[in-house]
């Protein structure tokens, strides 16, 4: 839509960008990568179980960026989808954990195209909405995600550990009569 | 992601070689496993299960997951990895040492002394900004001597035990500060544990099992202090400048421990005067701080490996001697305006300073807030003085039950059970116990931090809302004892109307919680531009809401006014207990009315820029108006009064396609000016009449700045309007619009446009 049509920098990579789904078996050949390339903006770094904890449950919701020639990591979302239960009705929620394109290849649409996989492919499991935290200074992601259509519906105070507060940001998938918390297996 | 600050490390990792990646894990594992440990418990026999252990493993793939199903998120996040530098605290660079090596007998210059002091008060500051002390006091190797073993008396706390009879005098003035610093820590902590606060997200209690000098007498320390003066008195040695440098150091400290011990008492008359005192020596403390000259070998990251914590040790944070001062400075200042609230005049006027209170910028620090709500309902007694019944019936007395029998204190005095009077007791009773909580919640709420005044209150208005439904049974039930006359009027309706007065209370908080909600949302920059005049619109609905409902309280508090002026029997007294209710009716409506002008001027004037694209939205592939509604409109979807306007409704109502642009703009302008007179009106009002007994100053401030922000809509109204007017064939107007974050306009409530002309 309207939001990747504008740019057109995208050219200046050699050829198209590969977009790959993560699964099981491909951690040994990409998770180092995937954790150097999201530790590179966090103050702490998250632990392999976190990794793992989100890879080996929904590697599906999981997608990486590729260099077109060279072995390198250049995109990455990771994400989880449950139903949760503190709500009423319950929902079946998609959740963005972590998104990240390696700094010499931003602006060019890469987390855009990732955020859409992830979105797309919770849509087919049936979500019925999906949120994330981002850092209330964080404004090209807040702006990423508002172009997509997710709104800010509350502020976390100091919510990250060096301080700096949060925007919970939230898209609904359905209107909420149609909300059953249970999605396709 | 949950608990992880996204500050750029600098290394540079990024662009790894995915094909390098993947090492050995085993890499790590020495050729021969350490030795089993000895296990000296009865009838414990240890095995080696090493080769066991090691089959099963084996089984496993790397990286597969074996969890059972209530392994969360959380607990991964806790998981450290051990050998990883940046989580293992036990994992030491070649050479390094686990503990410091530091020599605590070394004799320090009186400069070091105020330098050690100085980063000290940094820390101390730090921790009150909401940093735990294992990254701030407790980095100080001379607090880790002090704390560690707890010392139970003074004696206990020498730096170095050869000091026990010979301590320099420089090391006894840091350790009699150092006493008094932790004794200081002890009762904030104390009072902010004990109030309603956020642990992490607002300030850390976590002692890492240390004892803040529990163990010690205040006055033993008071008075260590004391005599640490008087010896630094008498010392000939020192310089001057040094010298009174120290001396405004032991006694500025002394004053805070004094200071922090009394500020709970909720009788004392002299606290202001505290926190003044207080006040007055930190031009001096600070500006005789370039004196010092700082140790940092004195404040080591280390000692975080000997403190009970499930975390690796984390950088010291640094906060600068500015910031340290500035934040010391407002703390003493709003502590000693919180004191004011102990003065009770009425209930609005308690509230009216609370919301102000909390609202001052930036907002008063933690522990000044958690103050405020010692003062407010330790021992469930309100300002020390008042039971919650009394806050209760004045806030009715003042709203929809002014000098009414249901209020009276004999019926509580009757006991026979088919007597009305008792009868109306107890369901005031039932009501009491059912509202208290509530109305204190409220109170409660708007003490937390600004996020969570929103997302409180966001939560509490379901509940108001259910408040409403269980008063509307009992004002049912209370009509048969009162012998209430209903108003019988066919021109407003065929059916009789009763007053309804308890229910009309709560539905009358919580048409201004919600309004809060919508106003909490401009000021936390909740809502995108394209939004605005939808939350606007919403807004001036709330208000005129509330306003049409008081208008219907006042109806009935006029009557019975009418009625009780034909009762000779009638005394001052209660003829003035009429006049204070309707005069807050008064107030409360031509404060909803300018908001609700202000309020719909601006949506109008954001109905404008957006048929204009000056305020353009983004595309949105993912969603559609309908469902960002829902979202948007979540606190209120539970609400049954007001109920929720659907969708299409609103955008009707907000776009109002059937007017002309420059009817937009008239309407804007007009409904701007009614706002600004009326907000010049209420800037009028005595502290009485505006019900902001105790904190006039604020609400003045508060009412100018609305003022101001009223005055520029109506500037950028007139300037869009121009520019419409003077548009080509095109249409298009020669401007753009700047929407300004909310800090920097006149108040964090109004959002106003800014206009600027383009060629
Ligand atoms: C936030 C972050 C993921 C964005 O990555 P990115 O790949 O640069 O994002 P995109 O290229 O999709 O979008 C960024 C901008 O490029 C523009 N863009 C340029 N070419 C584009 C194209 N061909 N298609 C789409 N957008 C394009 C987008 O419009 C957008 O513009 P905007 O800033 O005006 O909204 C990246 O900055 C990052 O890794 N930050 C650090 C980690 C982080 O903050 N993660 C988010 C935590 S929730």
């Amino acid at each position: 839509m309207a939001g990747e049509a504008e740019g057109s920098k995208a050219a200046e990579l050699p050829a198209e960008l590969r977009y790959m789904q993560y699964e099981h078996a491909l951690e040994k050949q990409y998770l180092p990568a995937i954790r150097a390339l999201i530790s590179k903006d966090l103050s702490e770094p998250y632990s392999i179980y976190v990794y793992r904890y989100f890879l080996y449950q929904w590697g599906d919701l999981c997608f990486m960026a590729l260099h077109p020639e060279k072995p390198l990591l250049i995109g990455i979302i990771i994400c989880k989808l449950e139903t949760h239960q503190s709500h009423s009705p319950p929902t079946l929620r998609g959740y963005i954990a972590m998104l990240a394109t390696s700094s010499s290849y931003r602006n060019r649409g890469i987390a855009t195209t990732l955020v859409r996989k992830a979105i797309d492919a919770m849509i087919e499991r049936g979500a019925d909405e999906v949120v994330l935290e981002t850092e209330e200074n964080n404004i090209p992601a807040m702006k990423l995600y508002e172009r997509l259509g997710f709104i800010r519906s509350k502020k976390l105070h100091r919510y990250y550990l060096n301080g700096s507060s949060a925007y919970r940001l939230v898209l609904h998938l359905k209107r909420t009569v149609e909300m059953t918390g249970e999605g396709v297996v | 992601m949950s608990g992880n600050g996204f500050d750029a490390i600098s290394q540079d990792i990024a662009n790894l070689d995915i094909n390098d990646g993947a090492r050995d894990p085993f890499a790590m594992w020495d050729t021969a496993p350490p030795p089993a440990p000895k296990l000296k418990s009865k009838g414990v026999i240890a095995m080696d299960i090493t080769e066991q252990f090691g089959n099963a493993a084996r089984q496993l793939d790397v990286g597969q997951l074996v969890k059972d199903p209530y392994f969360t998120l959380f607990e991964s996040v806790g998981a450290l990895e051990i050998m990883d530098r940046k989580m293992d605290s036990g994992c030491l660079e070649p050479g390094e040492t686990m503990e410091d090596q530091y020599d605590f007998n070394q004799e320090l210059l009186p400069e070091e002394i105020i330098g050690i002091i100085d980063q000290l008060l940094c820390h101390e500051m730090a921790w009150h900004m909401g940093h735990p002390l294992a990254q701030t006091i407790f980095t100080s190797l001379y607090i880790d001597k002090l704390l560690s073993p707890s010392p139970i008396s003074i004696q206990q706390t020498h730096f170095d035990s050869r000091h026990s009879f010979d301590e320099p005098l420089t090391l006894r003035i840091l350790r009699a500060y150092c006493l008094g610093l932790i004794k200081t820590c002890f009762y904030v902590n104390s009072r902010v544990k004990t109030e309603h606060f956020y642990e992490e997200e607002d300030f850390v209690t976590h002692t890492f099992n240390r004892s803040l000098l529990e163990g010690i007498e205040h006055n033993d320390i008071f008075q260590f202090l004391d005599e640490t003066t008087k010896l630094l008195a008498e010392s000939e040695t020192l310089p001057l400048d040094i010298k009174r440098a120290l001396d405004c150091r032991l006694q500025f400290r002394a004053q805070f421990l004094n200071t922090v011990e009394l500020a709970d008492s909720r009788t004392s008359d002299s606290l202001v005067k505290q926190w003044t005192t207080l006040g007055d020596f930190l031009p001096y403390l600070n500006s005789s701080s370039k004196l010092g000259k700082s140790v940092p070998t004195s404040f080591s990251v280390k000692i975080q490996r000997k403190l009970a914590s499930t975390v690796p040790p984390r950088p010291i944070v640094q906060v600068s001697q500015e910031a340290a001062f500035d934040h010391l400075e407002r703390l003493c200042r709003d502590a000693a305006v919180a004191v004011e609230v102990l003065t009770y005049y009425d209930s609005h006027s308690l509230m009216t300073f609370v919301l102000l209170f909390q609202a001052r910028k930036p907002q008063p620090s933690v522990y000044v807030r958690t103050l405020l709500q010692h003062y407010l309902f330790a021992d469930m007694v309100i300002l020390g003085t008042k039971s919650i019944r009394h806050i209760l019936d004045d806030d009715l007395a003042a709203t929809v039950l002014p000098n009414d029998q249901l209020l009276d204190r004999d019926n509580d005095e009757i006991e026979v059970p088919n007597d009305p009077r008792h009868q109306m007791s107890v369901r005031m009773e039932t009501f009491r116990a059912r509202a208290a909580g509530s109305y204190l919640d409220i109170l409660r709420t708007i003490c937390q931090n600004r996020c969570r005044i929103r997302r409180g209150l966001c939560h509490t208005i379901a509940d108001w809302d259910n408040l409403q439904l269980d008063s509307e049974e009992l004002d049912v039930e209370l009509r048969v004892f009162t012998g209430e006359k209903p108003i019988v009027d066919p021109e407003i309706s065929t059916d009789p109307i009763y007053s309804f007065p308890l229910s009309s209370w709560a539905y009358f908080y919580k048409l201004k919680q919600m309004e809060w909600i919508v106003q909490m949302g401009f000021e936390l920059e909740t809502y995108q531009p394209d939004e605005l005049a939808g939350m606007y619109w919403y807004l001036q609905y709330l208000a005129k809401t509330r306003s049409r409902h008081l208008e219907r309280i006042r109806g009935f508090d006029m009557r019975s006014f009418a009625a009780a002026r034909k009762n000779p029997k009638a005394t001052a007294d209660k003829m003035r207990a009429y006049l204070n209710a309707i005069s807050f009716i008064n107030f409360s409506t031509m404060e909803a009315s300018a908001t609700y002008g202000f309020a719909g001027a601006l949506s109008c004037l954001f109905t404008v820029l957006g048929r204009l694209s000056l305020i353009k939205a983004p595309p949105r592939p993912y969603s559609d108006d309908t469902m960002r509604y829902e979202v948007r409109m979540k606190p209120f979807s539970c609400i049954g009064l007001p109920e929720l306007i659907p969708f299409d409704e609103l955008t009707k109502v907000v776009v109002q396609p059937e007017e002309s642009t420059i009817d937009l703009l008239k309407f804007a302008a007009e409904s701007a000016m009614g706002a600004k007179k009326g907000l010049e009106v209420l800037s009028k009002l005595s502290a009485k009449g505006a019900y902001c007994q105790g904190s006039h100053d604020s609400w003045l401030n508060n009412i100018k700045a609305c003022l101001k922000a009223c005055i520029f809509t109506s500037i950028t109204i007139a300037s869009v309007k121009k520019a419409v007017e003077a548009a080509g064939k095109d249409g298009k107007p020669k401007i753009k619009v700047e929407i300004p974050p909310s800090e920097k306009g006149y108040h964090d409530w109004w959002v106003v446009p800014k206009v600027i002309p383009v060629p």
